[in-house]
């Protein structure tokens, strides 16, 4: 579906992004992981056509995603961004129905289509019954899955999420992981930025292990949850374990050379 | 539109000169120096636009120490040929002070340099802007006295008596019913010297009967309903004066509703002070209205 | 599942604010200092009724829509577009900066030859303090630095009109500047309105085609972007259709403050929060308030007519600190 290759990409004097290939298939759920400032938002920032490259191409379809007129490329490509929010309280099935805003025209009212849409990402994420309450007062997992529900609402066949579970409580954090492993297993596209390396290695198809810039490595979870790698990487001492629900990654401590 | 002279304000404000400077050059002939004890009289300084203007028709020159600054596109309109040469100051209390004069004219507002001035032993004179002919006419005697110049007070008065006098007989039976109006609707009520004066030209103030007393708005709606025949435009401008967006006197209500109403350019100098001005301004004004009135009788 | 449909949703309210709108400008025709028969306004010929109707209430009417439903609706649009609630054009220095504009044409005598150039010249003051304010303001300014941008922008305005009148060579003239700064509606003529009109219909419907952005810029820039608009546009429509419609009002009618911070803060809980529905809204409920207000400065009974944009300040300043002191709480 979509292919990156020999990204670059600089933010003020800093390169953050030094020449990454990248591949997303249909179906796939890929788990970028990484340390701090590896890159890992800023690729899904150009992923998603937040940044353009400053050298390398990325591709959607048959076509360069600079090319992408924006509202097509809108309804291709769903967009979740870190601790994302509504500014103003509106109700639940409000925010949820802006995922339908590149369907529609300026003035033109939500067709059986959009509504239907709606609904089924608001049962998905489980907020049908809160629709129409007010976002703003709701509890952070709420608020969180009614975001998710806001983009998967858009109906794209990919979709791109930062850091979705960060600050949820374990079990809105299950509940998230494995709505998205279902949404790519239904035939979408899934990249999502996250911390929690167990978390990944249990519902991601595939990891993406950035260090400063560049991919460290890539593949199934089994293959890049090695203890060599995220002591390189990450400078930790961490046992994997597997278990029979997936791969269990204990940092067990600072490695001691790196 | 009718005016004074048709080339407009500043062209009627240059033959308002030239026509002031001929009367007051005949009045000092008719007034020849009388060689009393010239020494007495006392050196007065004027800080008030009108204060200004007294001083120029009633005193010698060397009485006058200095003239207040400013204000000479209206008040003093009539005279700067003569105010050439003589002293201004700046209305402040520092030049008063230097130069001590033994009066200090001044407006109806001026109490810090008034306290001052007492306190210098300099004599304070406040003029009340008047509210008639009448308060003019004392005032005018009354500045005179302090000046030492009844003689120059008296014909002034004389002046002004005559003036009213041809304008009384010239008066038609029907009054022309006429208003100042000016931008934003500010208009002279009953009680004003602006009112003594149409009623002394044979015009009666639109205003006033309206209600207004003293200065105030008049709406434009009720203006239209009361309809005067005249309307008095006492603010010249020129081209180059800002002129804000509501361009009032231009609105098309008026121009629509009141399309018989003559409009008349006048000086504002003509009525802001009681002094020399004065038997101009009755006189002049008699004369726009009757030529108006002429010029209405050949229409029909 | 109630529908999502803003149009059915929104129609009853809208209804409603047009019902308002419609009898407060049937008011406003019949307020006055005469007593004239609504009939007036369609008399042929030059009788006191038909002029004192046709030529200054009906103007009077007509600019109050305009100029209030315009700013209501800038002030609904600018709040979406920085997703702060204390945005408002006057807040902004927008109109103090158009007033500027306007001035400068005023004092320069360029209005005498060029009427035209009155409204231009304040539409670009107002394009020039929107545009600075987000120079100065970034593109998510807390409501500290909005504040403290929009002060800035206003007093450099108001010092420079301040110098203008200090220069003016007529003390006339300066007073006619200052009772115009105040805002008013009183007296002004069809030509006003004509003058007005193209640039208010303009700006209005750059700012109604933006509703969809400002809807998806509740959920931040980024978002909004992945969502398909191209933000420059979006913030190139909201910018220059706030700077002609406040532009234009601020040229015939003066400064009227506040009508673009109340309307919408008012409106807002009736269109469920949501930017895109409470523009229509504001729309009318500017026009709605604002001809209330001037119905009000004829029938409060003062010496001299209450100055419009007077009662506005008057009303809206302490509802503006009530805000601050409330939004301060939510988003700091």
């Amino acid at each position: 579906m979509l292919t990156a290759t020999d990204i670059h990409l600089r933010r003020g004097d800093n390169t953050v992004l030094k020449g990454v290939d990248f591949h997303l298939s249909m179906g796939e759920m890929i788990g970028l992981i990484g340390p701090n400032g590896a890159g890992k938002t800023s690729l899904l920032r150009c992923l998603v056509g937040l940044e353009r490259p400053e050298r390398g191409e990325i591709r959607l379809g048959d076509k360069s995603l600079a090319h992408w007129p924006a509202r097509a490329l809108a309804s291709e490509i769903a967009y979740l961004a870190q601790s994302a929010a509504c500014h103003w309280p509106m109700a639940v099935e409000r925010i949820v129905a802006l995922g339908r805003l590149p369907h529609l025209g300026s003035w033109q009212s939500p067709a059986a289509t959009d509504v239907a849409a709606v609904k089924q990402a608001m049962a998905a994420t489980d907020v049908a019954h809160l629709r129409h309450r007010q976002a703003t007062a709701l509890s952070g997992g709420e608020q969180a899955r009614v975001q998710l529900a806001r983009s998967l609402a858009v109906g794209a066949r990919g979709l791109f999420a930062d850091e979705p579970v960060a600050g949820l409580d374990p079990g809105h954090q299950i509940q998230v992981m494995e709505l998205l492993r279902g949404h790519a297993r239904s035939g979408h596209a899934v990249v999502i930025v996250l911390h929690d390396l167990t978390l990944a290695a249990r519902y991601c198809s595939r990891l993406v292990l950035m260090a400063e810039g560049k991919v460290a490595a890539e593949g199934s979870p089994a293959e890049v949850m090695t203890p060599g790698n995220l002591a390189a990487v990450y400078g930790i001492a961490a046992r994997i374990e597997t278990h029979d629900t997936g791969l269990l990654v204990v940092p067990a401590g600072l490695a001691h050379s790196r | 539109m009718l005016s004074f002279l048709p080339k407009g304000p500043r062209a009627t404000g240059l033959a308002l000169l030239a026509l002031l400077t001929a009367t007051s050059m005949a009045q000092a002939q008719t007034h020849p120096r009388v060689m009393s004890p010239r020494v007495m009289s006392p050196r007065v300084m004027s800080i008030d636009n009108c204060a200004n203007q007294y001083l120029m028709a009633l005193a010698d020159r060397e009485q006058i120490v200095s003239l207040a600054k400013g204000g000479d596109q209206t008040t003093l309109a009539f005279l700067s040929a003569r105010v050439e040469g003589v002293p201004r100051n700046h209305r402040t209390v520092e030049e008063m002070v230097a130069a001590r004069p033994d009066i200090l004219l001044t407006g109806q507002w001026a109490m810090s340099a008034a306290k001052v001035a007492k306190h210098f032993g300099v004599r304070v004179v406040a003029l009340e802007a008047p509210r008639d002919i009448a308060q003019a006419r004392r005032q005018i005697l009354d500045v005179a006295h302090l000046l030492g110049q009844e003689e120059r007070g008296r014909a002034l008065v004389a002046d002004l008596d005559q003036s009213l006098a041809e304008a009384a007989a010239r008066r038609k039976q029907h009054r022309t019913e006429g208003v100042v109006y000016r931008s934003g609707g500010y208009a002279y009520g009953a009680d004003t010297l602006v009112d003594s004066i149409m009623d002394g030209a044979g015009i009666a103030n639109v205003a006033a009967r309206l209600g207004l007393r003293r200065a105030g708005n008049i709406d434009m709606e009720t203006l239209l309903v009361a309809r005067p025949q005249v309307m008095l435009d006492d603010q010249a401008r020129d081209a180059r004066d800002p002129r804000i967006a509501t361009d009032f006197l231009a609105h098309p209500a008026l121009r629509r509703g009141l399309p018989q109403a003559t409009r008349i350019q006048f000086p504002m100098a003509y009525w802001l002070c009681g002094g020399e001005a004065l038997p101009m301004a009755v006189s002049s004004l008699a004369t726009l209205v009757s030529e108006r009135d002429a010029k209405r009788e050949d229409v029909r | 599942m109630t529908s999502l449909s803003f149009a059915r949703r929104d129609g009853r309210l809208l209804l409603l604010l047009g019902l308002l709108v419609a009898v407060l400008s049937v008011v406003s025709l019949a307020v006055g200092p005469t007593e004239i028969p609504l009939s007036g306004l369609f008399e042929s010929g030059d009788g006191p009724n038909a002029i004192i109707m046709q030529e200054l209430r009906l103007p009077r009417v007509l600019l109050a829509l305009c100029v209030g439903g315009t700013l209501g609706l800038a002030g609904a649009a600018l709040q979406g577009l920085l997703r702060n609630p204390l945005a408002e054009p006057g807040l902004v220095g927008a109109s103090s900066s158009a007033a500027l504009g306007a001035v400068l044409v005023l004092y320069f005598g360029i209005y005498n030859l060029f009427p035209l150039a009155l409204p231009v010249a304040a539409i670009l003051g107002a394009l020039a303090a929107v545009g600075l304010l987000y120079l100065l303001a970034g593109r998510n300014p807390g409501v500290m630095t909005l504040i403290l941008a929009g002060i800035a922008v206003s007093s450099l305005a108001g010092s420079v009109i301040s110098l203008a009148i200090n220069m003016s060579p007529n003390p006339h003239s300066a007073a006619e500047i200052v009772f115009w700064l105040l805002g008013s509606l009183k007296d002004r003529s069809m030509d006003h309105f004509r003058l007005a009109l193209p640039f208010m219909v303009a700006g209005t419907a750059l700012l109604l085609t933006s509703g969809a952005a400002l809807d998806a810029l509740t959920l931040g820039e980024d978002t909004a972007r992945t969502l398909g608009f191209n933000l420059g546009r979006v913030r190139f429509f909201l910018v220059a259709g706030t700077a002609l419609t406040v532009g234009s009002g601020v040229a015939v009618t003066g400064a009227i403050g506040f009508i673009g911070l109340v309307v919408p803060h008012l409106l807002r809980p009736f269109v469920g929060y949501q930017p895109r529905r409470l523009l229509p809204a504001s729309l009318l409920g500017g026009m709605a308030l604002l001809l209330a207000a001037d119905i009000g400065v004829r029938l409060i009974p003062t010496q001299l007519e209450l100055k419009l944009g007077v009662l506005t300040s008057l009303v809206g300043a302490p509802f503006f600190l009530a805000l601050v002191l409330k939004t301060r709480k939510v988003m700091q």
